[in-house]
């Protein structure tokens, strides 16, 4: 026989009691590595969908705001290992012909058969032979649409240039629709879930043979040639071998690209020996001016504009005399050889036309008037009053279908037949002579004045650039000069050409902002306490039983350090026995959870489905972790026994019995301190209950602290009863005082065991404080919808005010419907959702632009406020932003002041400062900044694509109606603000219901432990129980004492802890916001009483089910 | 005059864990003691004196024979009926005083009448408990609790306790066993007294001849039987 013999024995011969210690590390095990596995299987799904959205590919070149070479594809070939295709990524609309169903802001994708080689599976390809469409699984279920059925897709003809931008050509968007059979549904195999924003929601999405779609959106794209082969994305990937590096791909994209990828080109004059340096954009952007003004290229920028009027006179003069509708170029007069040299900023050179039709001479007054565009698309007609200082000769005729040297293709007027034709864009209110007709033919779009380039600049100059052409004379650079050099000073990202590393980026997002390991772990935390107070509790009991065989080893010269490891030991092999049953029960709790996340608590994750998960490090982590609870719960519970002298063990027999309080001890004193801070603590509570308004902001949080001060109470209460308990003496009116007195036997005890239920009770039922309801979300400008009553986003931008009388013609909008209705409009770069809705981790979150003045008083603010946006300016030149509380905290994990990094239109980093902070509001998901600093760094991006309506809540399901029927091709589409505020806040009430269930099942494991306290008392009170029958107790009065004495501690517990709680919810419960809780927490409290009730009565039956009388003859 | 105590032909026996042979403590046990009568049952440990005066005071019930207390057969009562006897017609004295650590020795006298059966509530009770502490010497004691006062004080509280109820028959199992010889003396004494005083009919179980001595007549019990000294 060996001390681990011992053990061993020990084990066999104790096993009965040993069952509930292996339970009870059985839930904690079960519970930890449970949890676990739920973080493991959200990960594992994150990172199959990451997959799954990214397929093969491991680099994206996407161009954000325009289009460049599909050839460019080929050029960036340089292995045959190495797959690149090219994509046409746009938005649109898909619906059934019959239009009984439409799918809006679907992803449109444009491909060929490049495309699938770097799918999941590259044998999943469809056959596009036959020119169909093929659907994603979401939009197939969403359109309920089968093979063989007709779909129409509409999609917008993208422009040239931004139709923010003044001159860009017909105001409303022009649409192309393509009607095609569907293919098939494709899966995620097939490149199903492709996308470039990490969320687990499959977007909805639509494949079209690319070379179909490119004829469609780019038919206009470049007339003289009729190309279309144009594309705004490719994917690399090298399927089956390493993956592309981001340097070697930007080392070939550097080599490969060239000017006609950023829509540059080179034009040979007709009347000047010289080039043009051109953009498809019209207007040469900044970048594109540098790089040809700071090169060795000696360049001459011009600016072409379209004006309304030349007038003879000041404006004042109301001169009759004026030229329509005329090109006027603005050129650096010491640069051209035409103006005098000298030509001051306030002086106009006139053509000889346009000198003879007014009449007019050197000295004249000459007024030119102009459209500029404002905000919102407003043409704002604007004059300046020069001097005419000269006249130019008669420019060369313009042969047909040719274009003057002068002025750029503007979209709608280059390629009109006659002024008649002109679609510029802007209002014609000027009557257009014959002879203007006449010059029209003759001359097309050749100036018919010149002023100073800064004088043009400041009249012309906007967002998109300052000049419409660079020239360069042939004497000092061939056209190729001109191309390598510009290649050598523009990069790729300069010429819209950005790179993004997918696959580290879908790594990147993988990696969920909650680890729902750590975040069940911690809603776990009541079942985890219980558990490892319910083993350790059974391990103690269990061991105190055995008190005469621990005096007996001691008395035998076994070191008391031996005998605890001897014990100890045993517990070790118990609590290994129960966690490992644990692990098992742990892939039922996981499973369960999931189910639970997919089900019931889908809200917490916005309807992701997961696959269960086993990670062998979380499984042997937890199983560590568990089996270390439990042995420290042991090791605890245990503490004490083995300090007691080897004869004191022996007499004790199976109790540990702790000295009898003597009467007028220090218990009275320290029972009147608990009195007289209780009552402080009451008074604090009542007095910050009665200054806080039960309705106002913040209300919740004050009641929960006041439900706290009166939990503290009662239990400092409870406390003092005790302690006067343990030292009344005198007269015994009835048995209640003698079960009162037992229970103050025990102070420690009972008081752990009221409190924890008490505990329990009041944060399982208190955190519903901070629920929140749907039905309550107010509509004030300060509540978490701003006072907006509709949400919408569209497909495509909308560039015209909708509030403004132009705006609602075009649309042809209903007035008086929305005589008191404001829709603000809202710029968006797309990005990450960093709202609680995503799972995934938002690197680059949306970034929407505003104007701060249409945001003023709305929404509650922690930090900051809107006009933080204007003149929160900072040194570094950071952008500030407004930011939602949550997703500061939860999905970027930033702090205010903190930056978030991204790249502008032309690939540059900026920083977006996080300035103000939102509180509890629907804008979560987002950083908001100033629409000026937003059109600064993407000028070329136009529209509005998301927007906030002011409606009566009478209307504004009419409202939503008609402006998304009126809107219908933009993709529009309308919700209500407190819809989207519901769902956010669904999540955190998700949240709060599995804390809720979790600390509830915690709780109700708790009342076990009751009937384990139930035990242990009277079990150690059993000479006690043998004496009162002795003395002529029966014993059922014994046990009806027993269950009165205990009874009372549950109930006071579970009853102080709910009064508390429901003080704490009281907004909720009288408040006038009428945020009612639910009537879950009434039936947990139910079920608690109820267990607490039954674990008392069958902890009395148990122990004193039969005579006690024994114990008395042992003596 | 029928006999207070009545025990005809008391046998018992313990069964084995297994049940298949059992142990034989006593048997054919006949005793008789009239009221206001006292007895000591002597013998040597492990002969089952307290077996046989539990058996008296239905705290153990007999394997056979017939036990007749006060003219009742207590070996018939049910277990509520079988403590209301005890509560209100035994009284008991053991060798431990298994007072209650949490209540005075006061409180302690007045717990049996807590049990429902007689009719001694309130002032009254505690007057009695008063009286009957005042009666065994401990009236200074009333309010010190059983960790306060000497282990000769525990048991003469016990004593006080086992009267509260005023029961006709007091059984005393060892009652100065675990006593030194001064408060051994002194409890011998009380009980006596109390016999006298009271008119009660007393049987206890001793090793002591000095308790012995001073009872109305002594039994010994060896070997299952039961000897007149």
């Amino acid at each position: 026989m060996t001390l681990s013999g011992i053990v061993l024995r020990n084990l066999r011969h104790y096993w009965r009691q040993h069952l509930g210690v292996i339970a009870g590390a059985a839930i904690c095990s079960m519970v930890l590595v449970g949890a676990l596995m739920v973080g493991d299987s959200v990960k594992a799904t994150l990172k199959r969908l990451a997959g799954e959205r990214i397929g093969q590919a491991d680099i994206a070149l996407l161009a954000p705001d325009g289009f460049f070479r599909e050839a460019l594809s080929v050029d960036l070939s340089r292995d045959k290992e190495t797959v690149v295709a090219p994509l046409v990524v746009t938005r649109g609309n898909v619906s059934l012909p019959d239009g009984t169903r439409m799918a809006r802001n679907v992803q449109v994708l444009g491909v060929d058969e490049r495309f699938w080689k770097l799918a999941p599976n590259p044998d999943t390809a469809p056959d596009l032979s036959k020119d169909e469409f093929f659907v994603n699984a979401r939009l197939g279920s969403y359109l309920a649409a089968k093979q063989g059925d007709r779909l129409i897709l509409r999609v917008e003809e993208p422009g040239l240039f931004s139709r923010d931008a003044p001159l860009s050509g017909e105001r409303d968007n022009k649409f192309v629709s393509l009607n095609k059979e569907l293919g098939g549904v494709l899966g995620a195999e097939a490149f199903g879930r492709f996308g470039l924003q990490g969320n687990q929601r499959e977007p909805l999405t639509i494949f079209v043979p690319m070379k179909t779609l490119q004829k469609r959106m780019f038919r206009s794209f470049d007339e003289e040639s009729g190309n279309t082969g144009f594309a705004n994305f490719l994917l690399l990937g090298r399927p089956g071998g390493e993956a592309v590096q981001l340097e070697s791909a930007e080392a070939a994209l550097n080599e490969a690209w060239s000017l006609a990828d950023a829509g540059i080109s080179v034009k040979e004059l007709r009347d000047t020996p010289a080039w043009s340096i051109r953009s498809r954009q019209v207007f040469l952007s900044e970048s594109l001016r540098q790089a040809g003004e700071k090169s060795a290229l000696q360049t001459t920028g011009v600016l072409t504009y379209l004006v309304n009027a030349i007038a003879k006179g000041t404006p004042e003069a109301n001169s009759s005399a004026l030229i329509p509708y005329s090109m006027v170029s603005a050129v650096n007069p010491s640069k051209s050889n035409f103006l005098p040299n000298d030509l001051k900023d306030d002086e106009i050179v006139l053509g000889q036309w346009a000198s003879d039709d007014l009449n007019a001479s050197a000295g004249d007054a000459i007024s030119v008037s102009y459209f500029a565009v404002g905000e919102r698309r407003k043409l704002l007609e604007k004059t300046q009053t020069f001097r005419l200082r000269a006249t130019t000769p008669l420019p060369l005729k313009v042969p047909e279908d040719q274009e003057s040297d002068w002025t750029p293709l503007f979209p709608g007027l280059s390629d009109a037949e006659s002024c008649g034709e002109w679609d510029t864009g802007i209002p014609i209110k000027h009557e257009v002579r014959t002879k203007d007709e006449d010059y029209w033919d003759d001359y097309r779009g050749s100036p018919k004045a010149f002023v100073s380039l800064a004088a043009g600049q400041a009249m012309w100059g906007n967002r998109w650039g300052s000049l419409t052409g660079l020239r360069v004379a042939k004497e000092d650079a061939s056209r190729e000069d001109i191309n390598k050099t510009l290649r050598s000073e523009l990069t790729a990202s300069e010429a819209g050409l950005l790179f993004r590393s997918l696959r580290q980026d879908a790594s990147a997002a993988a990696e969920s902002p909650i680890d729902f390991g750590q975040l069940f772990l911690g809603f776990s935390f009541f079942v985890i306490v219980a558990a490892m107070a319910l083993t350790g509790m059974l391990f103690a009991f269990a061991m105190e039983q055995r008190n005469r065989q621990a005096g007996l080893l001691l008395a035998l010269g076994i070191s008391r350090k031996k005998v605890r490891r001897l014990f100890l030991a045993e517990g070790l092999l118990l609590s290994m026995a129960g966690s490992g049953l644990g692990v098992w029960l742990a892939t039922l709790y996981g499973q369960t959870t999931l189910h639970l996340l997919s089900g019931e608590w889908s809200g917490a994750v916005s309807g992701a489905t997961f696959d269960f998960a086993i990670n062998p490090a979380s499984v042997v982590g937890g199983l560590c972790g568990a089996v270390f609870i439990a042995l420290l719960a042991m090791g605890w519970a245990t503490r004490r026994q083995l300090r007691a002298e080897p004869r004191e063990l022996l007499a004790m027999g199976e109790t540990f019995a702790s000295t009898a309080p003597r009467s007028g001890s220090s218990k009275s004193g320290s029972g009147k301190v608990s009195m007289r801070i209780a009552l402080t603590l009451t008074f604090i509570g009542i007095v910050m209950a009665l200054l806080t308004d039960l309705s106002g902001p913040g209300a919740s949080m004050v009641f929960f602290g006041v439900g706290w001060c009166l939990l503290a109470a009662g239990l400092l209460f409870f406390r003092a009863k005790l302690s006067k308990a343990a030292c009344e003496s005198g007269t015994l009116p009835d048995a209640a005082t003698l079960s009162r007195r037992n229970a103050a036997r025990r102070s420690g005890r009972s008081l752990i065991t009221a409190g924890a239920m008490a505990a329990g009770a009041f944060l399982v039922v208190g955190t519903g404080a901070f629920r929140k309801d749907s039905s309550s979300i107010s509509s004030t400008r300060d509540s978490g919808t701003g006072g907006f009553a509709l949400v919408g986003e569209s497909a495509l931008p909308v560039y015209d005010d909708l509030n403004g009388l132009e705006g609602r013609e075009l649309y042809d909008l209903n007035s008086t419907l929305l005589s008191d209705v404001y829709v603000t409009p809202l710029r968006v770069r797309e990005g990450d959702d960093a709202s609680c809705l995503n799972l995934n981790k938002a690197l680059r979150p949306r970034l929407y632009g505003v104007k701060p003045s249409e945001f003023s008083d709305r929404f509650a603010f922690a930090e900051g406020n809107w006009s933080t946006l204007v003149h929160d300016v900072s040194e570094d030149g950071s952008i500030p932003a407004v930011v939602d509380q949550n997703t500061m905290l939860w999905a970027l994990k930033k702090g205010v002041g903190d930056l978030v990094e991204y790249q502008d239109g032309e690939g540059e980093i900026f920083q977006v400062r996080l300035a103000a902070v939102a509180k509890g509001s629907m804008l979560q998901g987002a950083l908001y900044i100033d629409e000026k600093h937003f059109e600064e760094k993407f000028p070329k991006q136009g529209g509005y694509r998301s927007f906030l309506v002011d409606s009566p809540s009478k209307k504004m399901n009419e409202v939503s109606g008609h402006l998304a029927d009126r809107l219908a091709n933009y993709g529009l589409e309308f919700r209500p603000a407190s819809e989207r505020l519901n769902e956010l806040q669904e999540v955190e009430n998700t949240y709060i219901a599995i804390f809720q269930a979790l600390g509830g099942l915690g709780l109700l494991l708790g009342t076990a432990g009751l009937a384990v306290v139930v035990i242990r008392n009277l079990l150690e009170r059993s000479k006690e129980f043998g004496l009162m029958e002795a003395l002529g107790y029966s014993m059922s009065a014994l046990r009806k004492h027993a269950i009165v004495e205990h009874r009372g501690l549950a109930l006071w517990g579970l009853g102080v802890g709910a009064s508390a709680a429901l003080v704490g919810i009281a907004p909720m419960l009288f408040g006038e916001a009428g945020q009612k809780p639910g009537t879950g927490f009434a039936w947990l409290f139910a079920a608690l009483v109820a267990l607490s009730l039954f674990w008392t009565w069958l902890a009395v039956s148990l122990s004193l089910r039969t005579s006690r009388l024994s114990t008395l003859r042992d003596e | 005059m029928s006999a207070f105590v009545e025990l005809s032909n008391v046998s018992k026996n313990y069964q084995s864990p297994g049940g298949e042979e059992g142990v034989e403590v006593f048997s054919g046990i006949n005793l008789t003691l009239d009221e206001g009568e006292s007895a000591a049952i002597v013998g040597p440990s492990g002969s089952g004196k307290s077996t046989l005066l539990n058996v008296v005071g239905v705290l153990d019930k007999p394997s056979g024979g017939k036990v007749m207390v006060d003219e009742r057969e207590v070996t018939e009562l049910g277990p509520e009926e079988a403590a209301a006897f005890r509560n209100q017609t035994v009284g008991f004295v053991f060798q431990a005083h298994h007072l209650l650590p949490q209540c005075t020795v006061l409180e302690n006298v007045m717990v049996p009448a807590l049990a429902g059966h007689g009719n001694l509530t309130g002032v009254s009770l505690r007057k009695r408990a008063e009286e009957l502490l005042e009666e065994v010497g401990l009236s200074h004691r009333l309010h010190h609790r059983p960790a306060e006062i000497s282990g000769g004080e525990k048991q003469r509280a016990a004593v006080a306790r086992a009267l509260v109820n005023e029961p006709k028959l007091l059984l005393a199992d060892e009652p100065t066993g675990s006593l030194d010889k001064a408060n051994a003396d002194r409890l011998t004494e009380l009980l006596a007294t109390l016999h006298e005083t009271r008119g009660l009919t007393l049987l206890a179980v001793t090793h002591s001849t000095a308790v012995a001595s001073r009872m109305g007549a002594i039994y010994r019990l060896d070997a299952g039987k039961l000897v007149r000294d």
